[in-house]
């Protein structure tokens, strides 16, 4: 047996240890001779491999706090709040338990900064550090080249991308997508020859509702209207108790009234969107017509405006596709003998005089539709009846891009990756 | 000594090898006795799916138990199936209800209460049970019982509180005193419970049998009711574990009935499809017959019947009945507990190997951590074939731990064969350990549980699941591997510059298989996303998990890159990322029950925890300067750093026997990355 190959704890004694820095004694570099002007030495300090760790090290930060805030706070409240933001105060109290109530703010760089801040890094250490080309780099070209086109993509997702919902009873088509994180107020008003019949429709976002004595009036809508309280989210609407006087003086807030609550969390169980309420006084010529209750939860009232009798209803944002979808069935499959879901589909038409009609499509977990720039996903169906779909209708862009870029990245992590190993492999043998 | 030396390795693997066989070998049926095994690979329909009549006893005994077998009152260890058809056919009811009879399960100290039951009262307890109520006593009960429970709530007083309470605990005895058998299998630990159950504390096996708790069991669902009607910040230990036991004899009470919320035991008329549940089948069932010659004692009719059942099932569904019979099979084979042991084995032979007779105890733990993947990957394509679904390696968070294991033992192979220290060894086999650990703790139930819906899908459950988790796998490995360079240097004399360099090559190159992986899976998972619910990126808590694990494996290689961190500042950094890596593996998923209600989640998240706090403080241990380690002497001992690199002093050429040794020994020479 060659003792040689016995593990040795003690160093070996042939050729001296190629020189390695540890930590614990730095190594001083020699000062570069070249002096550089104060330009210059910006450039080189956003370009440097330091700001690269260090906006590492704050984004774990804010990708931490990002998910601690999900306990009390909506996914997309936190989306834009953290990750949407150039700044955030982050409160102490998500890092301790809520009852012991810690108060205080810690500023932090929010997502847009240090991605900016990221993106102007890698950018610049093209020109600056990595501008002689070699071979050897290829990977890394290649690799941050795919990550320049994900930070584009989620730019593109955040600025472009649009999602709504689409519901579809069996046998019925629809071309209605609502978008359940946005709310408007819709007014309809009856046609000129038959009043029975509404048609046109005008709709105030209720972005533009948020601010207590907010008023709205254009000349597209047929009244003006004042915002007496606007609720982000709000309970089921209660009767009136007896004796609490109504803050509505018309429609159904006269015998019922809602109140409001937390906006939902996004680490809560059931997902379910904020239901808005708001007292809006409606005038007309600047003379109130009446104070009324409007909320998620009710149905279109009507508004008498002199002759003419309006619907008017707050509810999610809605816009309307050139196609229709029909549906034909929807399918929720279990697992034999359980309840557990095995697979939801639905079976679809596609009616679209532009593109041609589509027949027969399934939609189903994993599986969607894409269509005319819009993806269908199946997405919730009606619990209590099993008939109807719920889709989840996406319009994005950018949705290529995070393919391309993971297939970037990947590749150039493994040419890198494998020249260093190949290299080092050799270098072995070497010995 | 030579010949030792030489042979030392392959009579590790042997022997080990003959071992484990022994362990996994088939059950045989005895020729003069019940077919018991045969019958236990009958299919039967479970959770929605085919699986064999062994399997759903080992699932429930494990969920009463926390084993997967019991031991009868000698200690002599019986199957699980023997223990399914003793609680079905109630084998041993009559001693377990005159135990139960026996118990002193009624606390009474009002004379009153005592006089209105006709007893006396006992010189030195205040326990009764049903045999010192009597039969007169226990007419007397029921009859003030059902006049008391008329009375309206304020015409009440405590004695009749107390007179209803006994009530109850005789009603509920005489509905379930059928399913009553002496198999000590009910495993309750918290002291509170068994209090209330009047039980004495058993430690070392805690496990009791449903004869012991039947005389209370009406307190226990009392218990239980209240408990369920708190908020769930309000509930603390004792009221989980109340809801534990409460479970337990659910789970058991179903058992006995052969009707669980999804078990299905009669087959169809014909063909595969259209399991019939116990409760909806009139008449006789084919099964039910075997039950009752079990419960006869008639040794040959029972054969026979199992023979008939099985011949009939294989021609009706012959698909099935193999499948189900290699499962039961599987499950005996308990292949994932045999790695366990395996696994530990490599870790201490590697360990050893570093005091002395290095070379054979380092070759022995190589060739049987070769033995451990061989079982351990048969294991993982075992669970493929039986759950259908092929190169899917994960199916629930318990196989995430099997999987993270084989993948840390996989990479610990390859490190030992380009470093052969032993390191590899020992961090795949510690891995592989404490995965395991992890693992026989998330069995809980049906670890070939079928999936959810939004899950059944084979191309990214082989593709994302597989990816991001050897990603997991990756991190591990360099945290362990940190963790050991760091405490090898602060508390052993022995670090040397050689190892410190080599662990901290090994260190890199880990990092950089942990980044690719956890990026390349982050980012399919994304992709997943987009296919499934049209969003690539969420921001929800598990993908910001993944992030976390992605950008602290790049930050790491960045600083390295930079120069800013070397050795040392790897390993410190390694050893955080593997709290990142706890976090997103369980962390997040407690999240969505809020930071509030510990009592919960109590046990895993002090585990958690702990193992952070731990994992900190090595890495605070990392900080402390080099000058105060104990192997500082040993790192210096190369020598001082020569002022230029090592062009200005090139190494000799290498002699042809160090050239045909390549590879072997720690080599020095290899410069940084």
């Amino acid at each position: 047996v060659d003792k040689t190959t016995a593990i040795q704890t003690s160093a070996p004694p042939d050729p001296p240890p190629a020189p390695a820095p540890t930590a614990a004694e730095p190594v001083p570099q020699p000062k570069p001779v070249r002096r550089r002007g104060p330009v210059m030495q910006a450039v080189l300090a956003l370009a440097s491999l330091k700001l690269t760790v260090v906006l590492m090290a704050l984004s774990i930060g804010l990708v931490y706090v990002g998910t601690l805030a999900q306990i009390d706070d909506g996914i997309w409240t936190v989306v834009e709040k953290y990750f949407r933001s150039a700044f955030v105060w982050v409160p102490l109290q998500l890092f301790f338990p809520r009852d012991w109530g810690v108060r205080g703010v810690l500023p932090y760089p929010g997502g847009w900064l240090i991605g900016g801040v990221m993106l102007v890094n890698m950018t610049l250490a093209y020109f600056v550090r990595y501008n002689h080309f070699t071979w050897k780099r290829t990977g890394v070209y290649v690799l941050h080249g795919g990550l320049v086109v994900m930070m584009a993509s989620e730019v593109v997702t955040g600025l472009c991308a649009v999602e709504g919902q689409m519901a579809i009873k069996e046998g019925e088509s629809s071309n209605v997508v609502t978008q359940n994180r946005y709310y408007e107020l819709a007014i309809t008003s009856p046609a000129e020859d038959n009043p029975t019949k509404y048609l046109n429709e005008v709709v105030i976002p209720a972005s533009m509702l948020q601010k207590p004595g907010a008023v709205v009036s254009d000349p597209a809508l047929p009244f003006g209207v004042n915002v007496e309280e606007f609720m982000k989210n709000s309970s089921e609407p209660r009767e009136l108790r007896e004796g609490e006087k109504p803050r509505a003086t018309a429609g159904i807030g006269l015998i019922g009234t809602v109140e409001p609550r937390a906006a939902t969390s996004g680490t809560a169980k059931q997902q379910t969107a904020d239901m808005p309420s708001a007292y809006l006084i409606f005038t007309k010529n600047g003379e109130p017509i009446g104070t009324y209750l409007m909320s998620l939860h009710l149905d279109p009232q009507t508004v008498k405006v002199g002759a003419k009798t309006y619907k008017v209803a707050l509810r999610f944002k809605q816009t309307y596709q050139p196609f229709s979808l029909h549906l034909i069935k929807f399918r929720f499959d279990r697992w034999e003998g359980t309840q557990m879901a095995r697979n939801y589909s639905s079976e679809v038409n596609v009616i679209d005089p532009q593109r041609g009609d589509r027949n027969n499509v399934i939609i189903r977990m994993n599986d969607p539709l894409r269509h005319g720039g819009e993806t269908f996903y199946q997405a919730d169906f009606d619990h209590a009846t099993e008939q109807a779909t719920y889709l989840q209708v996406v319009r994005n862009p950018g949705w290529l891009l995070p393919y391309i870029a993971c297939v970037l990245v990947a590749l150039g992590m493994i040419i890198h990756f494998g020249m260093h190993l190949s290299t080092f492999l050799a270098r072995r043998r070497a010995v | 000594m030579e010949q030792l030396t030489r042979y030392f390795p392959y009579g590790v693997v042997v022997v080990a090898a003959l071992t484990v066989l022994a362990l996994m070998a088939p059950p045989r049926d005895p020729d003069k006795g019940m077919h018991l095994a045969k019958i236990g690979e009958a299919p039967v329909m479970d959770g929605g799916r085919v699986k064999p009549l062994e399997g759903v006893a080992r699932t429930t005994l494990m969920q009463i138990s926390s084993r997967q077998s019991w031991y009868d009152k000698d200690g002599n260890e019986h199957p699980a199936v023997e223990w399914l058809f003793d609680v079905v056919t109630g084998k041993g009811h009559a001693e377990a209800v005159k135990q139960a009879e026996e118990k002193r399960a009624f606390r009474i100290d009002s004379d009153d209460l005592l006089k209105r039951l006709g007893l006396r009262r006992k010189p030195n307890s205040v326990n009764y049970s049903l045999g010192d109520l009597g039969e007169e006593g226990l007419e007397k009960l029921m009859a003030e019982g059902k006049r008391v429970m008329k009375l309206p709530p304020k015409q009440k007083t405590a004695d009749d509180e107390k007179l209803l309470e006994m009530y109850a605990q005789v009603v509920v005895f005489a509905q379930n005193a059928e399913a009553a058998t002496p198999h000590k299998v009910f495993r309750i630990e918290n002291d509170q419970v068994l209090e209330l159950l009047m039980l004495d504390r058993r430690p070392g096996n805690y496990r009791y049998s449903f004869g012991e708790l039947l005389p209370r069991l009406a307190i226990l669902e009392r218990e239980e009711r209240r408990a369920a009607k708190l908020a769930e910040k309000d509930r603390g230990i004792y009221e989980v574990k109340l809801a534990d036991a409460y479970h337990k004899v659910q789970r058991y009470l179903m058992l006995a009935s052969l009707a669980g919320e999804s078990l299905r035991v009669v087959p169809p008329d014909q063909g595969d499809k259209g399991w019939k549940n116990v409760a909806d089948v009139k008449g006789e069932f084919q099964l039910g017959q075997i039950v009752k010659l079990y419960a006869r004692g008639d040794v040959d009719g029972f054969n026979k019947a199992v023979d008939e059942y099985h011949a009939r099932l294989e021609s009706q569904m012959p698909k099935d009945v193999t499948h189900a019979a290699f499962e039961a099979d599987f499950n005996n084979a308990e292949p994932f507990l045999q790695t366990t042991g395996l696994f530990f084995c490599v870790f201490l032979l590697a360990c050893v190997s570093w005091i002395g007779w290095s070379e054979p105890l380092r070759r022995g733990a190589l060739y049987l951590m070769v033995l451990t993947l061989l079982v351990h990957t048969a294991a993982l394509f075992a669970r493929m074939y039986l759950m259908n679904r092929p190169l899917v390696f994960i199916t629930n968070l318990y196989s995430t731990a099997i999987f993270i294991g084989w993948v840390g033992a996989l990479f610990g192979v390859a490190i030992e064969l380009v470093f052969r220290r032993g390191i590899g060894l020992a961090v795949g086999g510690l891995l592989g350990f404490l995965t395991s650990i992890v693992a026989h703790n998330l069995a809980t139930g049906d670890t070939l549980e079928q999936v959810e819906a939004v899950l059944d899908t084979n191309f990214w459950l082989a593709t994302h699941v597989t990816i991001i988790n050897s990603g997991y796998a990756a991190t591990f490995v360099a945290g362990l591997l940190g963790a050991g360079l760091i405490l090898a240097g602060v508390l052993t004399p022995k670090l040397d510059r050689g190892l410190y360099r080599t662990l901290g090559q090994i260190l890199y190159g880990v990092l950089c298989f942990a980044t690719l992986f956890s990026f390349v899976g982050t980012v399919l998972g994304g992709i997943w996303a987009d296919q499934s619910w049209g969003r690539f990126w969420g921001w929800d808590p598990k993908e910001n998990g993944a992030l976390l694990i992605v950008l602290m494996n790049a930050l790491i290689l960045h600083a390295r890159w930079g120069g800013m961190v070397h050795q040392r500042g790897m390993a410190v950094l390694a050893v955080v990322g593997n709290c990142i890596v706890l976090w997103s593996w369980f962390g997040v998923n407690m999240l969505g029950v809020g930071l509030h209600s510990y009592g919960f989640i109590a046990s895993t998240f002090w585990t958690m925890l702990s193992v952070g706090i731990v994992h900190l403080a090595i890495a605070g241990v990392g900080l402390i300067p080099m000058r105060h380690w104990r192997s500082h002497a040993a790192l210096q001992a190369a020598g001082p750093r020569p002022p230029s690199p090592p062009s200005a002093a090139p190494p000799p050429a290498p002699s042809r026997r160090a050239r045909s040794r390549r590879g072997r020994g720690p080599s020095p020479a290899i410069k940084p990355a």
